[in-house]
């Protein structure tokens, strides 16, 4: 009898569940009422629209700090070079001949210097004064066969410029990351033994060019040593996510530098180098709740910008066309709402933030790159 | 998940499970895994299909976690006969690759103190890492037996290059509530990560290890 109860109660319980957790919903209705979301959500300027290939999906936008930055926007498939003159968005370069992209990235010393990634194992370098070839290649170059190269699965370049490491997919057991001198593009060598596995994400530190993070889909955030010339002794720390890792991010705060981590089931945790576990962790739940949203089951997180004193981290919703987007402010553990952006017509895949101009530029899963100026 | 799978089809592949595997008993405890096929899912270009997920009854019980802990957490690991190390086994293993792999062979998971988590790539090096049993965190504010549920409890899932997946979400000893309910967890779950939910999804299948697929969607 006892027994039959326990089973009535779980089973009853499980009708709970169904009716209240994730339902199929045909809408992704927003909390409040329009006037109070308006309130809250500054909207932001849209000051460009452009579309830069229908329906490829851009993935990968960056830019350069000056007032007329060069901007770059990747899909899969290319990679397009465009300035920003005021409101304006011309084109300046078609002839960036990579495919297979894993990310595209402006040299931080030299707005005319781009390197581009690609899957297929190689990084190049672009010089946009002198186009149609790419000046410098950067390749496995210890492999003599195609079938042994590693797939490229993202790169970062160091502060100074000196440095470009690469992470890969696993690759017969293992997944690698590999440096590079950028002056002379014989490979230094590189570590293996830190993940499981496929790494998603090198981030060079800010200010220190011996200091490098990786995150993977195992989960954990490696930060390495890189004055240490064994990998035994250059990893100095694992963070365990105890998920799987889409971004990272160093932002300064304190006059100290915190990671921001998200993970490819949306939600977002904040680390300090030094701490066990993230000093504050924002859920897939909680971010709806952020942006106003009724239910979860739509939400995707965008990307995580360092702005002026805190954090700017943009959430959306793939309901319906993908329009609905919106960004919230991180100051310490706090999160509130922030900017809007109405004038949104995609998921966005891919960002960049200049928070001293406050102009950020989005892309998506439509083929258009959007320039913002950021009502906060 | 109600407008797409009835809690009685549900109920009706979890018991085809259950009955086939009794049918025909396995030396062995048969694991019970949701397969999802996907459709107008790219994965060059949408998001990775990757994570981990809690679910409500543990699936794999037999799962071996060992403590990595300071003095308190070893202690209460030694009364509750969970298996332990300290700060000092720890450095005896001095680094040393094959010892270190031994250890992680010896374990599905590890747990640590935080006064130890912290120190494991400088006493270890990547060995841990290497394996894929870096542990986690430990703290003192939740219960030992708990937490090891909770890392039992928790499965990972990824997919690569094919457009399906499998999730190992319990076994067959399990009751069919249980297994109804972990498979409606994970399937939730799971599908609310797909941008277009159940238009991602192809086929929904739930089996046992060397059972017949029995088809949920």
């Amino acid at each position: 009898m006892v027994q039959s109860v326990t089973l009535e109660m779980d089973k009853l319980e499980l009708i709970l569940e169904t009716t209240n957790g994730h339902v199929e919903s045909e809408s992704d209705p927003d909390e409040s009422d329009i006037e109070e979301i308006d309130a809250i959500f500054h909207d932001s300027e849209c000051l460009n629209e452009t579309i830069v290939q229908k329906n490829e999906y851009i993935l990968h936008v960056d830019a350069t700090r000056e007032s007329d930055p060069n901007i770059a926007t990747a899909s899969r498939e290319s990679c397009m070079v465009y300035k920003l003159e005021g409101t304006q968005v011309a084109q300046i370069a078609d002839y960036i001949d990579h495919t297979n992209i894993i990310d595209c990235r402006f040299s931080s010393g030299n707005s005319n210097l781009l390197y581009t990634g690609s899957s297929d194992g190689s990084i190049r370098l672009w010089d946009l004064r002198t186009p149609k070839n790419s000046s410098l290649n950067f390749v496995d170059n210890t492999v003599e066969n195609d079938k042994d190269k590693k797939s490229f699965s993202c790169f970062d370049v160091s502060s100074n410029d000196r440095l470009l490491t690469v992470g890969t997919n696993v690759f017969e057991g293992d997944a690698f990351l590999l440096f590079w001198d950028t002056r002379n593009q014989k490979l230094m060598g590189g570590y293996w033994d830190s993940h499981t596995d496929d790494i998603t994400q090198v981030k060079f530190h800010p200010e220190d060019m011996n200091k490098l993070m990786s995150g993977s889909t195992d989960g954990l955030i490696n930060i390495y040593d890189l004055t240490q010339t064994k990998e035994d002794d250059a990893l100095t720390d694992t963070l365990n996510s105890e998920s799987s890792i889409d971004q990272l991010m160093w932002f300064s705060k304190n006059r100290n530098y915190g990671i921001s981590c998200m993970t490819h089931t949306f939600d977002l945790q904040l680390w300090n180098v030094d701490d066990a576990e993230p000093y504050r962790k924002v859920d897939r739940t909680e971010l709806a709740k952020g942006i106003k949203k009724k239910s979860e089951s739509y939400i995707y997180t965008a990307k995580c910008h360092q702005a002026k004193n805190d954090l700017m981290v943009l959430v959306g919703s793939n309901f319906g066309g993908g329009e609905c987007m919106r960004g919230l402010q991180i100051k310490e553990k706090e999160v509130s709402p922030s900017i809007g952006f109405k004038k949104n017509k995609q998921i966005v895949r891919c960002s960049w933030f200049n928070e001293n101009k406050n102009i950020l530029l989005t892309g998506g899963e439509n083929g258009i790159l959007n320039v913002w100026k950021v009502g906060i | 998940m109600t407008s797409k799978v009835s809690r009685d089809t549900l109920y009706e592949c979890v018991n085809g499970v259950i009955a086939n595997s009794k049918e025909k008993k396995r030396n062995f405890l048969e694991t019970v895994e949701v397969q999802i096929g996907l459709k107008n899912y790219d994965p060059q270009k949408d998001k990775r299909f990757s994570g981990t997920v809690k679910l409500k009854h543990i699936p794999r019980p037999k799962m071996q976690v060992c403590i990595l802990g300071d003095q308190q957490h070893c202690d209460e690991a030694n009364a509750n006969g969970v298996p332990f190390m300290d700060v000092e086994a720890l450095k005896k293993l001095n680094k040393n690759k094959k010892l270190v792999k031994k250890l992680a062979k010896k374990y599905d998971a590890f747990l640590a103190s935080e006064a130890l988590i912290k120190q494991i790539p400088r006493l270890l090096g990547p060995g841990l890492n290497k394996a894929g049993k870096f542990p986690g965190l430990l703290s003192h504010q939740e219960s030992m037996t708990q937490k090891i549920d909770e890392v039992k409890a928790t499965i990972k899932f990824q997919m690569k290059k094919v457009l399906c997946l499998s999730v190992a979400v319990g076994h067959v000893d399990m009751t069919t509530d249980e297994l109804v309910q972990n498979v409606h967890l994970a399937v939730n779950f799971l599908v609310s990560l797909l941008k277009k939910h159940w238009q991602n999804v192809r086929s929904l299948h739930v089996k046992s290890s060397m059972g017949p697929p029995q088809r949920l969607y």
